[in-house]
């Protein structure tokens, strides 16, 4: 039995390797969150681990299984590691077409982790949200600078496989990115990460009370769909949005616009007659009146 | 007025403008050091939904909602007694930008009423496209709605700086276009639909033959050359149940437009009350579930190899329209029994795409799945199918539907009941 400490993709793709080296089956392999007590222990077994004799010198993972493990690896769930490793085991030693295979137990699991991880990725890019902040930077020279700053909690350990993406579309700003796991920061020439922490307290962005005004006012009250937005915007999300507190009074309120619009509308009709005059006179005016320029 | 009063009533009136998409376009970024913004060539992102489900992925506003027209179906045509207001190119510039750096937004999706004239309002349009691109360097994703009748000069422009251009087709037929928006003209507004069309396929081609002599040295590539027209190319929209045409007739348009235009998307949008709204046009709330039976139809036809009569026959009882009771695939298959249940492990791909329950995605994990091993019932369910669905229509190693299954009468009410015919059966 070998017990292996594991943090990360990389870490686990060099242990792995060595364990694939010596033909050590997964049902062999304890995988481990690192606990900073048992570090010895741990590399006890590292040592032991390496005395084995290597009896496959060059154990060949298809590059596809790589690509795909490197995100699994960020599924919050312990058993992620055992799971990528009983799968390079069989890639290696049983069947390198294992991934086509999708109706096996491993692989599908693996394929549906992988869904979820795309899916909090997408979520993630979609409604992190950024609040302005004036900050005074000595080493910039005119000293203030626009700082951009989101507080987000992911489901899985994705940071570091979205932040490319707010990279190349906000390469030119500062900002940063907290979360419960892990930090980013941005400074325009380096991304570098920091431990979590805990929610900060709340900024003002003035520019959110525009942003609430345009979501109370592009909802149609006349189509109110609330479960197809939930299944998109999940509650679990609602928390860190800033226009989801406008949610429920525009979901109350559907009913009785809707009915104002059909119902009540007759009685502040014109005539035709009047309402045809009335149409001629103001595109008279707006075709011959330059003064609209100004409005 | 302020600029809240300004968005809330510009916001208001782009909100019957059904398209909200942000895909398709190029791969761009601002690692140039300058700007703001990125896209990319596959599907976009929603930054947010309205409560009624619709996905806000860009700030979707018009420049000015007055209008010289009079399109009884709008909430912006000169009749209208609604509050009017009017954006400075600027006020639009600087809304675009503060929205997007905090990430509540993929671009900017601009149209307008009809302002003095139809071109006077493009230039304005294309003011805004090219005030972003040019001064601020904005990378993200710009959308313009075209005015009909504009200068095919301006439309030139307009993709210049825009990833997608649309003109609205607004109603499915002649008649009801020239009964309900009198001003607007169906051979100015395909003959617009041609010229984006033109140029979009210029510059593809300017560009491919670019790719092809890439052995010329860089310097000798002009400004000119990198740009690309409009590259997520053109949609439009058409309104539902204004006027009286049926869902082949709409249909059969769309199938028109995607062949003759190369469409990206054709949208329909389910005529909705609107306030102080036209005496000409039927008060009631939208028909949301014909709009969604439409998109089910359309998707059908693009990407299933389904023909518009097939799903939509006039000569059927319910004479070219949908069922509305269940999805346009099922109701083929309620009509079609005899061809079915197919056999999981034999049919070609075009056979197990006409099965309700199976999608593309699912189709093609049976094909890969199948060269491994014959398929049982359960490795259904595995593949991400539905089985609740399928179970009548397919036949496995181990699985057949129960007999007779196919012929009873009351099929349908099973599946409308949302229940398993199977549980039923058994
Ligand atoms: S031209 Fe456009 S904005 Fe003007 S009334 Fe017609 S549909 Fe509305």
């Amino acid at each position: 039995m070998v017990v292996i400490e594991v943090d990360g993709f990389e870490q686990w793709r060099s242990h792995s390797r060595e364990l694939l080296k010596r033909k050590i089956s997964p049902e062999k392999v304890t995988w481990c969150q690192p606990r900073s007590q048992q570090t010895l222990l741990v590399g006890d077994s590292d040592q032991q681990l390496l005395m084995q004799p290597v009896v496959c010198e060059n154990p060949k993972i298809p590059r596809q299984f790589l690509s795909i493990a490197q995100q699994v690896a960020c599924y919050r769930d312990d058993t992620r590691w055992s799971l990528l490793y009983s799968i390079a085991w069989r890639l290696v030693f049983e069947d390198k077409y294992l991934l086509n295979h999708k109706v096996d137990p491993q692989v599908s699991a693996l394929f549906t982790m992988r869904k979820s991880i795309g899916r909090d990725k997408h979520k993630m890019e979609a409604f992190v949200r950024f609040r302005q902040i004036n900050i005074f930077d000595e080493s910039d020279h005119d000293g203030n600078v626009e700082y951009y700053l989101s507080w987000f909690e992911p489901q899985h350990y994705i940071l570091p496989l979205v932040t490319p993406f707010f990279v190349k579309r906000f390469y030119n700003m500062h900002w940063s990115i907290l979360t419960p796991d892990t930090c980013a920061h941005w400074d325009t020439k380096n991304l570098t990460y920091t431990q979590g922490v805990s929610k900060p307290s709340d900024t003002v962005d003035k520019l959110e009370e525009l942003w609430k005004v345009y979501y109370a006012n592009i909802f149609n009250p006349a189509r109110l769909k609330l479960k197809a937005m939930q299944s998109e915007m999940p509650k679990k999300y609602w928390k860190n949005l800033p226009e989801a507190p406008l949610i429920a009074e525009l979901s109350r309120s559907a009913g009785k616009r809707t009915h104002i619009m059909i119902n009540e509308q007759e009685t502040t009709q014109n005539s035709k007659i009047s309402q045809s005059r009335y149409v001629q006179k103001s595109q008279k005016i707006l075709r011959n009146n330059r003064d609209i320029d100004n409005i | 007025m302020n600029l809240q009063n300004k968005l809330a009533i510009l916001a208001d009136a782009a909100k019957y403008d059904a398209s909200c998409a942000s895909s398709g376009s190029i791969k761009r970024d601002s690692r140039t050091g300058k700007g703001v913004g990125s896209t990319s060539s596959g599907m976009g992102i929603c930054h947010s939904y309205a409560p009624d489900g619709r996905c806000i992925s860009l700030l979707k506003i018009l420049l000015t909602n007055f209008c010289i027209y009079d399109c009884s179906y709008c909430v912006n045509r000169a009749s209208s007694q609604i509050e009017r207001a009017r954006f400075t190119v600027d006020e639009v510039v600087k809304l675009t930008l503060d929205f997007y750096k905090r990430n509540y937004i993929e671009g900017l999706f601009l149209s307008s009423g009809i302002i003095r004239s139809s071109d006077y309002t493009m230039e304005k349009l294309v003011d805004i496209a090219r005030t972003l691109r040019e001064v601020h360097h904005f990378r993200g994703y710009i959308h313009l709605k075209t005015i009909p009748d504009a200068s095919s000069e301006l439309l030139h422009q307009a993709g210049l700086y825009a990833d997608r251009l649309s003109i609205n087709i607004e109603l499915p037929s002649k008649q009801s276009l020239a009964l309900y928006a009198p001003e607007k003209n169906p051979v100015t507004i395909h003959r617009s639909m041609g010229t984006l069309k033109e140029h979009i396929d210029e510059s593809k081609e300017s560009h491919q033959q670019q790719k092809k002599a890439k052995s010329i040295p860089k310097a000798k590539k002009t400004h000119q050359q990198k740009i690309v027209y409009s590259p997520a190319g053109q949609s439009t929209q058409m309104i539902v149940g204004a006027d009286a045409s049926t869902d082949n007739k709409i249909l059969t348009l769309a199938n028109h437009l995607y062949g003759k235009y190369q469409m990206r998307r054709v949208y329909y949008s389910a005529f909705s009350p609107i306030p102080d709204s036209s005496q000409t046009l039927p008060l009631q709330a939208p028909p949301l579930l014909r709009e969604h039976r439409l998109y089910q139809a359309d998707w059908l036809i693009r990407f299933y190899g389904f023909s518009v009569d097939e799903i939509s026959s006039p000569n059927t009882r319910h004479s070219g329209m949908l069922d509305l009771d269940v999805d346009p695939k099922l109701a083929w298959a309620l009509e079609n029994r005899h061809v079915f249940p197919v056999d999981i492990n034999r049919a070609p791909l075009e056979m197990l795409l006409r099965v309700p329950g199976i999608g593309t995605i699912g189709a093609n994990r049976i094909i890969q799945s199948r060269r491994f091993k014959r398929l049982r019932y359960s490795d259904l369910s595995k593949c991400g199918l539905s089985v609740k669905k399928l179970a009548l229509f397919v036949e496995t190693m181990d699985y057949s539907p129960p007999p007779k299954s196919l012929e009873m009468e009351n099929l349908k009410n099973h599946f409308m009941k949302g229940d398993s015919p199977q549980i039923a059966l058994f």
